[in-house]
């Protein structure tokens, strides 16, 4: 009988020869066996994921964060670029950017979950206290990425977060001062803190997190999972593959989620750091708010309770929770008082959350703006925020930054005929200026909103020419095509400002026309290609918008727009409401062309680039 | 007697390693952490600026004024602009620095209530700078300023 090898044993046997030439040079087969057949307690279920589920999240975060500094230069001069960079102009860039900056926000969550589990079910109870200490230690590590990572993309938000954040620490009794000037590294936040903080966050904390999670990890098997505070009967199923594939699961579903959020939730970009800037409104990001909300309530000379002893009291007490919760039952009825008063903190941290991030401004709630000017000046106002004017200007913080800031305008010393000028012919004053001309507004409106532009940052309504000899002399509008990287961001008027404007800007017009190339190649669909491509010219898209090389660049390029796979309704969507489809967008909304025009408008969209 | 020998010689051993190691540590952690925290020792230097011209300070107002702050920041020298808000009183003039006494925002200057609010925590100072309302333990710091050549000029560090 001829000897038939079935195929299938000799691989095994292959496999079995590799794996025990491994095995003899490495002789780890029976501490991986060992923990993959950890015996898990009864009762241990969906509740138990939340631990892998955060490693998963931090290996996706260290995954794209090195992806990410590839990419980015912290300095003061190109930090912003290349975060805008990367996000607008690296093919996935800003999905990779967007996992790494929502998937801080998850890994709170899930970490605040996971210490929530652990904090009721009372897991922290000998042995296990220094599982619990390390992971508190984790967790202060994870808030100092959090609090180092937020300054890197050097916009508004960013440094000015890191302004209150080192002030924070320099409240600090005693050491405060040379703690906040070592975080800073100087006196102010500038190009030594964001190298600073770029080398805390890539370096140092990374060290640090892996050495203290791998320090949790080998503790939690060494004590095994504490499971439910009450030992059940039943059968013990190991930890692989049965435990494994919830953390599996939700792993899957977690990470859909962030990804979801990546994809379609764009990251802001908000305008680059500007210390001169008095009325950009700093919030935090909302796992910080509710300390925020917080600091407001505390009257001159208390700050020192919000900045240092409350954050420091709940963050110690979490330390030593093992000692101040000593009793040896884990069952929550015998710890009434501790989950008493860590339920009344969770209450009271969602509750602030919650004011902080409904609150308005203190200049409004004093019921006072800027504007403290003649009525021309404010009929001018009213111009400003109807034509659409905060889509690309600044005024306090409040706008885009496509064109100039036009805070202090009135400080130029331009004359009132100069300002008449550009507004109807802006490149005839401002060669090179991509701003569209608004003669359509009429002479007496267009004189008006020359006044109020020359009003702006004057005090006292008078209007004295040129203030300030350092302060930039009376140059022509730059033109920001010239530099695209900084001036073409995308960013979005101050979040939390609800007066931030977006009117629809009819009076735009088209200063090049959109080639018709790709007319021809319609797709089925409701609008008429021909007709959208008029429109598009027509209601000047082309100033934001380039089309095969043709118009601006400050909304993205249309040129493949056809080939995104967008719906028609998701386009008629984005054009009646932009923000409604790419929250954070600046685009206005164009819904007064009518159903029909949006239509046309929408079909031509959706053929451009389609094959 | 030679088992006493050899423990004394192991204890001797054991004294160099935590010599030689603790020498060694002690070689990298001093220079690493002075460089380190050097910037948390920096001394405070002020430089003169010119503000503006005193014919554009209106008399009786408080007039914000963007400058140009040129003290560099380690390698960078970039200029950076800094508010400063200038009250003028005949020929007195007081010069606010714009950074809240709180946590560092800058405040801003309301002319139609006379009061500066700092759009952070809310915190509010009158036209003398001190503080009135909020969270700010300090009024605003007051820059040290001169006039030269029918020039405001200020003292920022
Ligand atoms: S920083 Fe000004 S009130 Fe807090």
């Amino acid at each position: 009988m001829a000897a038939i090898k079935d195929p299938q044993e000799e691989n095994v046997s292959l496999r079995q020869t590799v794996a025990q030439w491994l095995e003899e040079r490495i002789g780890a087969s029976h501490f991986i066996k060992e923990n993959l057949d950890e015996p898990m307690p009864v009762g241990v279920g969906w509740l138990y994921t939340l631990g892998s589920c955060l490693l998963t999240v931090l290996i996706v975060q260290m995954i794209t964060g090195i992806i990410l500094a590839l990419y980015y230069a912290p300095t003061p001069d190109h930090a912003y670029d290349s975060v805008y960079y990367i996000t607008q102009h690296v093919l996935l860039g800003g999905i990779v950017r967007g996992i790494h900056h929502y998937g801080a926000s998850v890994i709170i969550i899930i970490m605040g979950l996971h210490v929530l589990r652990s904090f009721y079910t009372g897991a922290y109870k000998k042995p296990r206290e220094l599982t619990w200490m390390i992971g508190v230690l984790i967790m202060a590590v994870i808030f100092g990425f959090a609090f180092t990572g937020y300054l890197l993309p050097w916009d508004m938000k960013a440094y000015w977060a890191t302004v209150v954040g080192t002030h924070i620490a320099g409240t600090m009794p005693f050491i405060g001062k040379y703690l906040e000037r070592a975080l800073d590294g100087g006196r102010s936040v500038g190009a030594l803190t964001l190298t600073r903080f770029y080398a805390i966050h890539v370096l140092v904390l990374p060290a640090l997190l892996i050495a203290l999670t791998a320090a949790h990890l080998y503790m939690v098997r060494h004590h095994h999972i504490a499971g439910p505070p009450t030992v059940r009967e039943g059968q013990r199923k190991p930890f692989y593959p049965d435990q494994v594939a919830k953390d599996a699961i939700v792993a899957l579903l977690v990470i859909g989620i962030l990804l979801g959020f990546a994809a379609f939730v764009k990251v802001k970009l908000d305008a680059v750091a500007d210390p001169a800037n008095a009325t950009f409104r700093p919030t935090p990001e909302w796992y910080y708010m509710s300390l925020y909300q917080f600091l407001k309530y505390l009257p001159s000379g208390y700050e020192i309770i919000g900045t240092l002893i409350v954050p420091g009291v709940i963050g110690l007490a979490l330390f030593l929770l093992p000692w101040l919760d000593r009793g040896p039952s884990r069952m929550p009825k015998d710890r009434k008082a501790v989950l008493g008063i860590g339920t009344a903190i969770v209450i009271a941290v969602g509750v602030l959350t919650y004011l902080g991030m409904t609150s308005i401004s203190p200049a409004a709630q004093h019921g006072v703006t800027l504007a403290n000017a003649s009525p021309l000046a404010q009929k001018g106002e009213q111009l400003y925020n109807q034509s659409g004017c905060s889509s690309c200007h600044m005024i306090n913080g409040q706008g885009a930054t496509v064109g100039p800031d036009l805070s202090n305008e009135g400080k130029k010393g331009r004359s009132l005929q100069w300002q008449i000028q550009h507004l109807m012919n802006p490149p005839s004053v401002s060669p090179g200026s991509i701003m569209p001309s608004f003669q359509k507004l009429g002479p007496d409106n267009i004189k008006a909103l020359a006044t109020f532009v020359n009003s702006l940052g004057v005090k006292g309504g008078a209007a004295p020419p040129a203030a300030a000899p350092t302060a930039p002399p009376a140059a022509p509008t730059p033109a920001p095509a010239i530099k695209p990287a900084t001036t073409s961001a995308k960013p979005t008027p101050s979040s939390i400002t609800p007066s931030a404007k977006k009117a629809p800007s009819a009076s735009t017009t088209a200063p090049g026309k959109p080639k018709a190339k790709s007319v021809a190649k319609s797709i089925a669909s409701i609008g008429n290609v021909q007709a959208g491509a008029k429109v598009f010219a027509e209601s000047g898209c082309s100033s934001c918008h380039m089309i095969d090389g043709k118009g601006g660049t400050f909304g993205p390029n249309l040129t493949k727009e056809g080939t995104h796979g967008r719906s028609m309704s998701w386009q008629i969507a984005h054009l009646m409401d932009p923000q409604s489809k790419s929250p954070g967008s600046i685009m206005p909304s164009f819904k007064k062309l009518g159903s029909k025009k949006i239509h046309d408008l929408a079909t031509f969209l959706n053929s451009l680039g389609s094959k | 007697m030679a088992n006493q020998a050899e423990h004394s010689r192991r204890s001797f051993l054991k004294r160099v390693v935590e010599f030689a190691y603790g020498i060694v540590g002690l070689f990298v952690a001093i220079p690493a952490a002075v460089t380190a925290l050097a910037p948390a020792a920096t001394r405070r230097k002020f430089i003169w600026i010119a503000v503006a011209k005193l014919t554009d300070l209106p008399d009786g107002q408080t007039t914000r004024v963007v400058i140009a702050d040129k003290n560099p920041q380690g390698w960078y020298t970039v200029p950076r602009e800094k508010v400063i808000f200038v009250k003028r009183n005949g020929n007195r003039f007081t010069v606010f620095s714009s950074t809240c006494s709180h946590l560092g925002c800058n405040v801003n200057w309301y002319p139609a209530i006379n009061e500066f609010i700092c759009p952070c925590h809310g915190g509010v100072y009158n036209a003398d700078g001190k503080n009135i309302a909020g969270p700010p333990p300090l009024p605003l710091t007051r820059l040290q300023n001169r006039i030269k050549n029918n020039t405001l000029m200020v003292a920022v560090s």
